[in-house]
């Protein structure tokens, strides 16, 4: 059996360099070369340099971009060959849809890039070391493993080392640990995992006060930073909600253009017609199916939906996390900031003997100067002229403020506490020794599990001092308990009188005996008046609210009962889960805890919440997770919504994050939520919108290869009507307010797609059928009135025949007037959503109707779009396009809500696909 | 008999710390290093490194036998293979190449034709965390959907047994990018269950063959469109201290298309690796 398998921070100092093939005086400089030569530098490995580049290539040439571009060469060729019919100004306006889509999409993807560059923000660029005998400042990227790394105050740590020499060193592991306390470091072996280990110096963290010096044991990203920058690089999230849909929608929809076109290219050119009139129908026809507008517009609304979330504190920072936010099934929250306010209180002063508070001002005296012995403040500056502001951990800002209420200034004490023995992450206390003549006092605070085992006497509110044998205990373990239940956060404080100073350099643990329990403090830290409503409305909505905290289950138990997460009569032992039993389970196991109910996760650590997200994503929901700590990234990453808090998080985690709450709370998630849906509910308005106007640009096509007949729209009218006036209101369709009942209805399914079935039926052979059928009519009425005969060839140039143009391009924008005024409710007629409410949407229908008259009556529109004038009576009909389209929208709309109605209720309930029971 | 291939490097350093923690695992309690001289590490330094590595293997009980080989016209991997014996019962420990961005860390190599030639149980390690001292506790252990496959690693993998903390054995289905991009949940759930009961073989095998507990153990199946870096991403989850992977079969069109998982594991992981090809 191997009898002493050990690891660096598990062997003693002295035997460090051995191990590390290093010594005292440091690395000669060929050693250091061989070393980064085989490890390379002391740097996060980023993604290739040249990755830009294939990132563009990608969205240059996915298939909605190639199609365009071919259809923009095409156009080029055509110009070359006949010039004058206005292929290269189509051939541009292509190419610009094209390169704008493909930009637009690079420019999100790169946004990724930017976590990363916060990360390497951590390493310092120049470092203390001893190499060859001398001391010596070399770049932090030139580090090796064995380096003799030199620490002082202040310095950034810029890779993993295991420390020989220690001299006071405190340092702050925030970057990995998530603890804002610091941790005192020193240099004896340690069992247990490496990263709580108190002889390793990690890479980003900072030297908050002493010296020591250290061997470099690992560089780069195989540094525990640098493992959280290569998680946070090579995470994979799968494609958003939203980008499925879109490329779906691209897919279906090329695909329908491209078969189309080409199949009449076919008919085309068995039927005997020139090459020339051929390429002129395929082009036509495949813009006339491609909604060129579609996806600009999707964007812009996306856009204009993050400026409205952004007025809620929800800052969006990349566009499809909007409509993600609309999808989800769940919600991780942490509890800190979020569902509370972030300001402790002490709320309860309570006696270890009898359980009660205590009311005795000197007991309370002693208490708190005991409480603040053990604790490290610094005077602030306060912004006005009211209470003086400390600052320091927030526990002892909040002793130090309440002694101040209670007693007065605390900085006699302050000034008399002589040593400090910080905040110990491993035995969860810490502890100070005062001096103040004759009297010297040891006081100590901490977890109650961190204290129990050290006290030898209670000290009652009265003065009463009875020793600490087992019921007494038993005692406190009970007020601990209840205070916990009631969400407080305990620390239990207690002392010990010295006959003397005890020598400066006696250890912390030699003093730690014979304690007296002064008393336990209650801290509250209040719910934010907000959250209990908000989870009520994402309960509503069918969105499942977990809490992840690493607080004590009963704090953890009784926030979630506080703010809803946890309803009244739900057991805590099936509903929560504690860190270290979430370490032991599988991630099948998890998801299946997850499945029966389980909402509450305490005592976890940062890492856990990836292992949470990964259960809930093997169930099938879509994942919103909270986080503000570096070591949180990778699970914003890996969620499908990451949410960085604005105020207390960390500038990694703000880049690594979908979302950024400006105000840390809860509620302004709800609030993004609601806007979310209202974005999917949105794309489908105007999608159907913008379809249904395909229909009629296709059909003279058909009928103009079909029959006898002059064609009846072309292409540039097309793209005037796509590119043009399509647009406008769609921007105003995406601008809808939410529906009412938005927040009352469960997440939309996972296979509920935006290009439905039912949509198209509705654009294509619905809506599209009566805008081709009027608007054709129109132009043969022209043609009719004009003199027109069946089977006459007609000129382009031809009076008669662009007034027919004319009037059926003035016919489709029009009714499209009526189309979008239908869009606006998926139930009602439209107009019930106020006339005036969207002001995007009534400058939108100005601009058709202003559009639809200079089409036929200015002569530069004319000339652009080669069109003609009709008689006023024949514009007047066209008018009448608009309540046709809209009454029989209307008609349809009563139908099928009867039909719906008649329908059992069963059918109506749509399951949200999520395998976890409904909140 | 346990043997250690040391080339003199800082790597061969390194990794003699997982050859002593290994010998120190077996019965006999002996380790055989074998180095072939070649002039780029001079007699002194040669000399402070052995020097060091005695006191190592006293330390954990360990006898070392030094057989240091001249070049005498061989090729090194014929130097070796000379050395050390053939057959199920002999176990050699080698470094990869350093400087093995153009190259890869392993093409070409005489660690990896030793890995192929089959002449004895053989485990090349790369090393990049040395304060792991030769002694990871959570391990990753890839396997291929072929179960079978793993067994050559149990040698190895029962010598470490004692000090695992944590096996994390991950299966990766792939599928075409197009596929991976586009796959609903229902259709990854239904390529994860064959990969499960794979799994569940390879755990039950496990707990039988080396006597791991199978709380010790953790599966995961991952369906996915690169097999390296689900690995790499994998380890860093599984916060897993060395990644144990068998070599590469992949025939050169594989390669071709698909690269090689090895070398891109090798290249880019944030722990230890070690490529096993057993013979047992």
């Amino acid at each position: 059996m191997m009898a002493t398998a050990v690891q660096i921070h598990e062997v003693a100092a002295g035997d460090v360099f051995g191990l590390l093939r290093s010594r005292a005086g440091g690395l000669t400089t060929p050693e250091v070369e061989a070393r980064r030569a085989e490890l390379g530098p002391n740097r996060f490995q980023a993604r290739s340099r040249w990755r830009w580049l294939s990132v563009l290539a990608k969205h240059f040439f996915n298939f909605f971009s190639i199609l365009l571009d071919i259809a923009a060469l095409v156009c080029f060729v055509a110009d070359a060959i006949q010039p004058g019919e206005g292929m290269r100004l189509l051939g541009w306006a292509l190419l610009g849809v094209s390169v704008l889509n493909a930009l637009f999409a690079f420019a999100q993807e790169m946004r990724a890039e930017r976590a990363m560059e916060e990360l390497r923000r951590f390493l310092p660029q120049r470092v203390r070391v001893r190499r060859e005998g001398a001391e010596r400042e070399v770049l932090a990227e030139d580090l090796v493993p064995g380096d003799v790394l030199l620490l002082a105050e202040g310095d950034r740590i810029a890779a993993d080392a295991r420390l020989v020499e220690t001299e006071d060193l405190l340092v702050n592991n925030a970057p990995l640990t998530g603890e804002s306390r610091s941790q005192p470091l020193k240099t004896a072996a340690t069992k247990g995992r490496s990263i709580d280990s108190p002889n390793l110096a990690f890479a980003g963290c900072n030297v908050l006060r002493g010296n020591g010096t250290a061997v470099v044991f690992a560089t780069g990203h195989r540094t525990e930073l640098g493992k959280i920058a290569a998680l946070s690089r090579d995470v994979r999230r799968p494609l958003s909600p939203l980008q499925r849909e879109t490329d779906r929608i691209v897919r279906v929809l090329t695909s329908i253009a491209v078969v189309m076109g080409l199949l009449f290219f076919t008919f085309g050119v068995a039927s005997g017609r020139s090459l020339w009139v051929n390429i002129v129908f395929m082009l036509g026809i495949i813009v006339a199916n491609v909604p060129e507008g579609l996806l600009p517009t999707l964007t812009l609304a996306l856009s204009m939906a993050s400026v409205r979330m952004a007025k809620k504190q929800v800052l969006v920072k990349k566009l499809e996390a909007v409509e993600s936010l609309g999808a989800i099934h769940v919600i991780c929250t942490d509890k800190t900031g979020t569902l509370t306010r972030n300001e402790l209180a002490i709320t309860a002063m309570v006696d270890p003997i009898q359980g009660v508070p205590i009311q005795d001002p000197t007991a309370l005296r002693m208490l708190f100067r005991a409480a603040l012995i053990a604790s490290e403040v610094r005077p602030g500056f306060a912004s006005d002229d009211s209470a003086p502001r400390w600052s320091g951990d927030p526990i002892d800002v909040a002793l130090a403020q309440r002694y101040g209420e209670l007693f007065g200034p605390p900085d006699a004490i302050m000034a008399e506490t002589l040593r400090h023995f910080p905040f110990d992450l491993a035995k969860r206390r810490e502890a100070g020794v005062f001096g103040n003549g004759g009297e010297v006092l040891f006081a100590i605070k901490g977890a109650w599990e961190s204290l129990r085992p050290l006290i030898g006497q209670l000290q009652g509110g009265d003065g009463r001092i009875v020793g600490a044998d087992d019921d007494a205990l038993a005692g406190c373990d009970a007020i601990v308990h209840r205070l916990s239940a009631l969400g407080q956060r305990v620390i239990a404080i207690a002392s010990r009188r010295l006959d003397r100073l005890p020598d400066p350099k006696a250890p912390e643990e030699s003093l730690e005996r014979g304690l007296v329990l002064c008393g336990f403090l209650g801290l509250d830290d209040p719910i934010r008046e907000e959250v209990p409503e908000a989870v009520a409305r994402c309960r509503a909505a069918g969105i499942r609210v977990l809490l992840i905290t690493g607080d004590h289950p009963d704090t953890a138990e009784a926030v979630a009962r506080a703010c809803g997460i946890l309803r009244p009569d739900d057991p805590a032992e099936q509903r929560v889960l504690h860190g270290t039993d979430l370490e032991r389970l599988r991630e099948q196991q998890l998801a299946e805890r997850l499945r029966d109910g389980v909402c509450v996760f305490s005592r976890t650590t940062p890492e856990q919440k990836m292992k949470i997200v990964a259960a809930l994503k093997r169930l099938g929901l879509i994942v919103a997770m909270t986080g503000d700590g570096v070591n949180d990234t990778p699970a914003l990453m890996a969620a499908d919504v990451g949410i960085a808090m604005g105020a207390s998080g960390t500038d990694v985690a703000r880049e690594a994050a979908d979302i950024v709450l400006l105000d840390d709370n809860f509620a302004s998630i709800a609030a993004g939520i609601e806007e979310g849906r209202a974005v999917f509910a949105n794309m489908q308005k105007f999608t159907t919108y913008v379809l249904a106007s395909n229909i009629p640009e296709i059909v003279p096509f058909l009928i103009y290869i079909l029959l006898p007949v002059p064609l009846a729209l072309t292409v540039i009218q097309i793209l005037a009507v796509d590119l043009g006036t399509d647009l406008l209101p769609a921007i105003g369709l995406g601008q809808e307010p939410p529906e009412p009942d938005s927040m009352q209805r469960p997440p939309r399914r996972l296979d509920e797609r935006l290009l439905s079935a039912r949509l198209m039926v509705t654009a294509y052979l619905f809506l599209g059928v009566i805008q081709a059928a009027f608007s054709v009519f129109l132009f043969f009425l022209v043609l009719h009135q004009g003199g027109w005969h069946w089977g006459q060839e007609l000129a382009e140039g031809d009076p008669l025949y662009r007034s027919a143009t004319g009037i059926t391009l003035a016919t489709i924008i029009l009714m499209q007037v009526g189309n979008v005024i239908g869009r606006r409710s998926l139930r009602g007629s439209g107009l019930d959503r106020g006339l005036l409410s969207n002001r995007i949407l009534l400058l939108g229908v100005a601009t058709e109707i202003l559009f639809s008259w200079m089409i036929l009556y200015v002569p530069t529109v004319q000339a652009f779009l080669q069109t003609g004038p009709v008689s006023w009576q024949m514009y007047a009909a066209a008018w009448l396009g608009i309540p046709l389209m809209f009454g029989m929208d209307y008609v349809r709309k009563r139908w099928v809500g009867r039909r719906e109605r008649r329908r059992p209720l069963g059918s109506l309930g749509q399951p949200t696909g999520a395998g976890v029971p409904g909140p | 008999m346990f043997f250690f291939a040391y080339d003199g490097s800082i790597n061969g350093d390194w990794v003699s710390h997982y050859a002593v923690q290994l010998a120190a695992a077996r019965q006999d309690h002996r380790l055989t290093l074998v180095h072939v001289r070649n002039g780029r590490t001079s007699e002194a330094t040669l000399a402070e490194k052995l020097q060091r590595m005695r006191g190592e293997c006293e330390r954990h009980g360990v006898r070392l036998v030094e057989h240091l080989l001249s070049p005498v016209g061989r090729s090194l991997l014929d130097a070796i293979r000379s050395a050390v014996p053939e057959g199920p019962e002999h176990y050699l420990v080698c470094g990869t190449r350093a400087r093995g961005r153009r190259n890869g860390f392993l093409s070409g190599t005489t660690s990896e034709q030793l890995l192929r030639s089959g002449h004895c149980n053989v485990l090349a390690v790369r090393v990049v965390h040395p304060g792991l001292l030769g002694s990871p506790r959570r391990l990753l252990l890839p396997i291929a959907e072929r179960a079978a496959d793993f067994r050559s690693g149990l040698p190895f993998l029962r010598l470490f047994g004692p000090q695992v903390s944590h096996l994390h054995i991950v299966l990766v289905a792939r599928v075409g990018r197009g596929r991976f991009r586009q796959m609903s949940h229902a259709f990854a759930e239904g390529l994860r269950s064959p990969g499960q009961a794979s799994c569940e073989r390879v755990e039950q095998e496990i707990v039988e063959q080396l006597g791991l507990g199978s709380k010790v153990m953790d599966a995961l199946v991952i369906v996915s469109d690169e097999i390296p870096r689900e690995i790499l991403i994998a380890a860093n989850k599984t916060r897993s201290q060395l990644i144990y992977m068998g070599a590469s079969e992949r025939t050169p069109t594989e390669r071709f298309f698909y690269g090689n998982p090895i070398e891109q594991v090798l290249r880019e992981a944030t722990c230890d690796v070690a490529v096993y090809r057993g013979i047992a």
